[in-house]
């Protein structure tokens, strides 16, 4: 309750309470009480008249970055005698100098500078606007105003560098990249031999072969490098979440996302992005630096939610996807995404999978049951019965330890991609 | 219960930091409550209502320990009971003098511990010294006022017919809320 509205009932009381007892001692009570509700009433001024300026430095930045937040708050208006100027701050944030709020006064013209530093976790920082509470002197009468004042910074998500992803899509662009395709051309890696034609380099000819058959000329074809289209789809579900106290399963799967997208950029690949949870944020595929920075905004503000519709992904908008076209997929996984997984497969679509290993996590993270504990080992039997059925349908899965560093997995030596592999990597 | 008491008397001596860097304040609520109490004590004690002089006392007491606990409640609660007291000891014939001065005494109080509550919910206070003057002084002048008045009142006696007091209640109700929804308090965008 109000202090402005406690005085009025304690006013109530007594006027009744005196009425009542016909005591005119009683009644003399209210006299305090008027003077110093009218006092309040008689000084208070409020302005309409006051004008924000917001600025914030860097405007992105990862999660050691120091935000300096520096707001100028000018009064155009009357001059008002106590003023609280409160930043409305984003959930997340830990301020770690100055102060987002202030009690002061604040007379016609002048100005305030509000500064402080702020550090976060990732993710898109909204600023709405600042709450500005004005007083009378005797801080009975509170008017309250909410003036907008937007501003917006990334805390960008961790990212590892990987030295190379090998993919191999059913399908390439007509840019020279560093995806093989699956056609004969210029290039590096064998892809097969063919009858000499007027105009083929001279050093490719294939003298072994021509001496066999004698009467004709053979030239070694190569697989043509080429870009490739590729869309990443981050699995955001809260389902699949597992969260502990420091860190969710939930990062690893961003940084993951992360580092692949920024790996297959740098190598002049067609990168898009799907995050698939609360709802489908899609980002379209493009090339290049600008496309780097859309897919690393997207992932900033990525996070985890629950959507009935999209709770399983039996309903996995797959006409968002070119066809043919290389998918990966970055999803702690559960049991039942194993039909959806086959039917992408079964239309053409070159997947490759990678899976945070959830229990291993939890294990890590101090959360988990004991590593004998009944319950871990059918839990790890489900998850390999799984992965053992998708990869009998051509589905690469990386099961990945969160605890190792993700280039360990996917760029381990000697792990090529094949569009059918034999096992579980690692 | 006890435990959590400690407990909030505990954490509670970082807070009353703050009352020893504002010692104008500190001392001001204490010696106040201390005031009111001695005040409306000795008025019941003269009046031959040694029972009611205990009321004081221990009330008195749970708004010292209000302050210590830093619990805002607890001075809306007591001050109320202490015009419940001034009223009972105008109907009880105290020294309707004592109770004025008791009543105000606690107004102050009641008043301070308000004003404390906002600046500690304040992370960075400007000018402080400035603004906690400014609030005194209002406040003083404010009790001035209202002690001349209460002079003035006991000055100048008129007598009313029932039907005009009647009149003069409504109007003074209707008047107070009036007062009421005048006074701001709403979110504006």
């Amino acid at each position: 309750m109000s202090r402005s509205k406690f005085i009025i009932l304690l006013l109530f009381f007594i006027i009744i309470l005196g009425f009542g007892t016909r005591n005119r001692g009683i009644l003399s009570l209210a006299l305090p009480l008027i003077i110093y509700l009218g006092y309040a009433l008689f000084f208070f001024k409020t302005t309409e008249d006051i004008v924000i300026h917001r600025s914030i430095q860097p405007l992105r930045g990862d999660q050691s970055t120091l935000f300096n937040i520096s707001l100028t708050i000018k009064n155009q208006g009357n001059s008002i005698g106590i003023i609280r100027i409160h930043d409305n701050l984003p959930e997340g944030l830990e301020i770690v100098q100055g102060y987002p709020d202030i009690l002061t006064s604040l007379p016609n013209g002048k100005n305030i500078q509000l500064n402080y530093s702020v550090r976060g976790r990732r993710a898109l920082y909204n600023f709405k606007g600042i709450t500005l509470s004005t007083y009378d002197p005797l801080v009975t009468i509170r008017s309250i105003k909410f003036q907008n004042s937007e501003g917006k910074f990334y805390i960008l998500p961790d990212s590892s560098r990987l030295k190379k992803i090998n993919i191999l899509p059913k399908q390439t662009q007509l840019f020279t990249g560093v995806v093989p395709s699956r056609a004969g051309g210029q290039g590096v890696e064998f892809y097969g031999v063919r009858e000499y034609q007027f105009g083929d380099s001279l050093p490719r000819i294939n003298w072994k072969i021509t001496s066999r058959q004698g009467d004709r000329l053979y030239t070694n074809e190569y697989r043509q490098e080429r870009v490739a289209e590729i869309r990443i789809i981050l699995d955001a579900r809260a389902r699949v979440e597992s969260a502990s106290t420091s860190i969710s399963i939930f990062e690893h799967s961003v940084m993951a996302a992360t580092s692949i997208a920024d790996t297959l950029i740098r190598e002049g690949n067609q990168v898009g992005l799907l995050i698939y949870g609360k709802y489908l944020d899609i980002t379209q595929a493009g090339y290049g630096k600008i496309q780097r920075e859309r897919l690393i905004r997207a992932l900033s503000r990525a996070s985890p939610g629950y959507s009935p519709v999209f709770n399983k992904l039996d309903y996995f908008p797959a006409r968002f996807l070119p066809m043919e076209s290389q998918i990966i997929l970055i999803s702690p996984l559960e049991i039942d995404d194993l039909r959806p997984l086959l039917s992408l497969g079964s239309r053409g679509y070159h997947v490759i999978i990678v899976s945070p290993d959830p229990i291993r996590f939890r294990m890590t993270s101090g959360e988990g049951e004991n590593q004998m504990s009944p319950y871990i080992r059918i839990a790890r039997l489900e998850r390999r019965m799984l992965f053992s059925r998708l990869l009998r349908a051509g589905i690469v899965v990386f099961n990945w330890d969160t605890s190792q560093n993700l280039d360990q997995i996917i760029g381990r030596k000697g792990m090529e991609l094949r569009p059918y592999p034999l096992r579980v990597i690692p | 219960m006890m435990k959590y008491f400690f407990r909030s008397f505990k954490n509670n001596i970082l807070a009353r930091s703050v009352i020893l860097s504002m010692p104008i304040i500190g001392i001001t609520r204490i010696v106040f409550v201390i005031l009111s109490v001695s005040i409306y004590a000795i008025a019941f004690r003269n009046a031959s209502h040694l029972f009611l002089s205990f009321i004081p006392i221990v009330l008195g007491m749970i708004w010292i320990i209000g302050i210590m606990l830093d619990q805002l409640w607890f001075a809306n609660v007591i001050f109320f009971a202490f015009i419940v007291c001034t009223c009972m000891g105008f109907i009880f014939q105290a020294n309707q003098m004592d109770m004025i001065i008791g009543f105000l005494s606690s107004l102050i109080v009641w008043d301070l511990d308000h004003y404390i509550s906002i600046l500690r919910s304040v992370s960075w206070i400007e000018n402080r010294n400035a603004l906690v003057f400014r609030h005194l002084k209002s406040l003083m002048v404010t009790i001035t006022s209202s002690v001349f008045l209460l002079i003035l009142s006991k000055m100048i006696q008129i007598s009313l017919h029932l039907v005009v007091a009647v009149a003069l209640a409504a109007g003074a109700i209707l008047s107070i809320r009036w007062l009421s929804s005048s006074i701001p308090g709403h979110i504006k965008e």
